[in-house]
């Protein structure tokens, strides 16, 4: 009996650990020299063109997948609580107060990981997969 | 300038100039009209006397606005929006055009001609696409003067979890024959000059909170230019502006309110408003009601009060363009009478490029 609830519960963290890898991991990458802290609402706001520096100093750039690409739509929604529409019109406020620019959006993952891993201003997000040594991973979603 | 000559020019020099200018703009199509009411006629547009009457009507509030910025580099750029409305021909005009220099990775001064930023809506008033309703409350946004020429300090930085964006502005504007006065108000020429603008705004957003507070304060010289007018010149007039905002949206609900008071010598009003809306996937239904109230105590002409009602869909049918339809009841209820209780349609597309 017991060991049919233990299996039962494998089978329950199997199901939901597929469904988490399912909808795309989405790992968030800096420099590697980069030192600052981050939390998620530091991430979204860095995304959301609400602040232009890191927790902990320095000027950040942000840099975004383009529209239609899997991953962007679920760091969207999951980092910054957005749909693509929501995201668009957002973004409008601020640019058409001249106020900021969006993201410049790269093609895919691994465009963003090479500018990342060559420009300690930057900020972006990549599919985990894409990850290695050469970025330092400072968030996921 | 003629839009078509205009549009045909901007084509030229997008052409001409590649690399690190960037192009952008934002159109709202919008027809309505007044389903019923005293007068059939529905002020939905105060700043720019924009009235629908009983008949469809696409001129009021059909806006295109087309930028072109510039980023020098080293910190330095330029932004410039003309803005084309179906109220003046479709004439272009500068709705802003200034420099920014960041003085460092949280400061930027600004200089040049830009919006005012009275309120919470009041500097992305023209982009439709970017809030729920047709317009922002009409109620709250009734200013005669939306730009000003001068500088401003522009501070971002992370208090606690939150963000803070501060900004400091000054200078002036001057209205000749300013639209709303000189066409609807006091049926008089009149020239509007706002003067010493001296003002701060703080908005601070916080997960699914934001807050916005800000204080104007300008002299105001009003000249009413006719031999036989029967109004009374201003002159050196203090006026103070006080907007706090504060607005709630998890992405999928949402809850935007807003508050504002102009105290000056002879006139003074607080005005409100409240607006809740769900999103379900691309459909957006939201209701909104505002109020726009003189103070009695400070009125020594007739009383201008009135408030709105509205109910209204945002179909979001394109990443770049949403369809929005809106009901607005209108009771004018002031013993200065603007333009009687209304009932009203309207419906549009706005769209961002």
């Amino acid at each position: 009996m017991i060991f049919v609830i233990k299996a039962r519960a494998v089978i329950f963290w199997i199901l939901i650990g597929v469904s988490t890898i399912s909808h795309g991991d989405v790992v968030v990458i800096v420099h590697p020299n980069n030192s600052s802290v981050f939390d998620n609402i530091a991430i979204s706001q860095l995304f959301l063109g609400q602040l232009s520096s890191f927790p902990g100093g320095g000027k950040a750039i942000p840099v975004a997948l383009k529209r239609g690409n899997d991953t962007r739509i679920s760091f969207n929604q999951l980092a910054l609580r957005k749909s693509e529409n929501q995201y668009k019109a957002f973004w409008s406020r601020l640019v058409f107060t001249g106020k900021a620019s969006p993201p410049q959006e790269l093609e895919n993952s691994e465009a963003i990981k090479d500018l990342v891993a060559n420009n300690p201003a930057l900020i972006g997000y990549i599919d985990s997969d894409s990850a290695d040594d050469s970025v330092k991973v400072v968030g996921a979603f | 300038m003629k839009f078509l000559q205009f549009i045909v020019l901007f084509l030229a020099f997008s052409k001409l100039c590649h690399g690190d200018i960037q192009f952008s703009g934002f159109a709202s199509v919008v027809g309505g009209q007044t389903i019923s009411g005293d007068n059939d006629a529905f002020l939905a547009d105060y700043s720019l006397v924009g009235v629908y009457d009983d008949e469809l009507d696409f001129q009021p509030e059909t806006t295109l606005g087309l930028q072109a910025r510039n980023d020098l580099g080293e910190g330095l750029s330029f932004v410039a929006q003309w803005i084309a409305r179906g109220l003046d021909g479709f004439n272009s005009e500068i709705n802003y055009a200034y420099l920014s220099y960041e003085l460092t990775v949280n400061l930027v001064l600004q200089a040049g001609r830009k919006r005012l930023p009275l309120q919470y809506y009041s500097e992305f008033f023209d982009v439709g696409f970017s809030y729920p309703w047709i317009r922002p409350p009409a109620d709250l946004y009734t200013w005669q003067i939306l730009n000003y020429n001068g500088m401003s300090l522009v501070y971002k930085s992370r208090v606690g979890k939150g963000a803070l964006n501060a900004s400091f502005y000054l200078g002036r504007e001057e209205s000749k024959d300013n639209k709303l006065l000189s066409t609807f108000f006091f049926a008089e020429p009149t020239n509007e000059v706002w003067k010493n603008i001296l003002g701060i705004s703080a908005d601070y957003s916080v997960n699914n909170l934001q807050a916005l507070l800000s204080y104007t304060n300008f002299k105001l010289d009003r000249v009413f230019t006719s031999p036989s007018t029967t109004q009374t010149n201003l002159s050196n007039s203090n006026v103070d502006f006080v907007a706090a905002s504060l607005n709630f949206d998890n992405g999928y609900y949402f809850l935007l309110s807003e508050w504002n008071q102009w105290i000056s010598a002879r006139f003074a009003t607080s005005n409100w408003l409240v607006s809740a809306g769900y999103r379900q996937g691309v459909y957006t239904p939201y209701i909104a009601f505002s109020a726009f109230n003189q103070d009695e105590k400070i009125a020594n002409e007739e009383l201008e009060e009135h408030t709105t009602s509205s109910l209204g869909l945002r179909w979001d049918f394109h990443p770049q363009a949403a369809f929005k339809v809106q009901f607005d009841d209108i009771q004018d209820k002031g013993t200065l009478s603007l333009v009687g209780n209304a009932q009203a349609l309207t419906f549009g597309v706005d769209l961002v490029f």
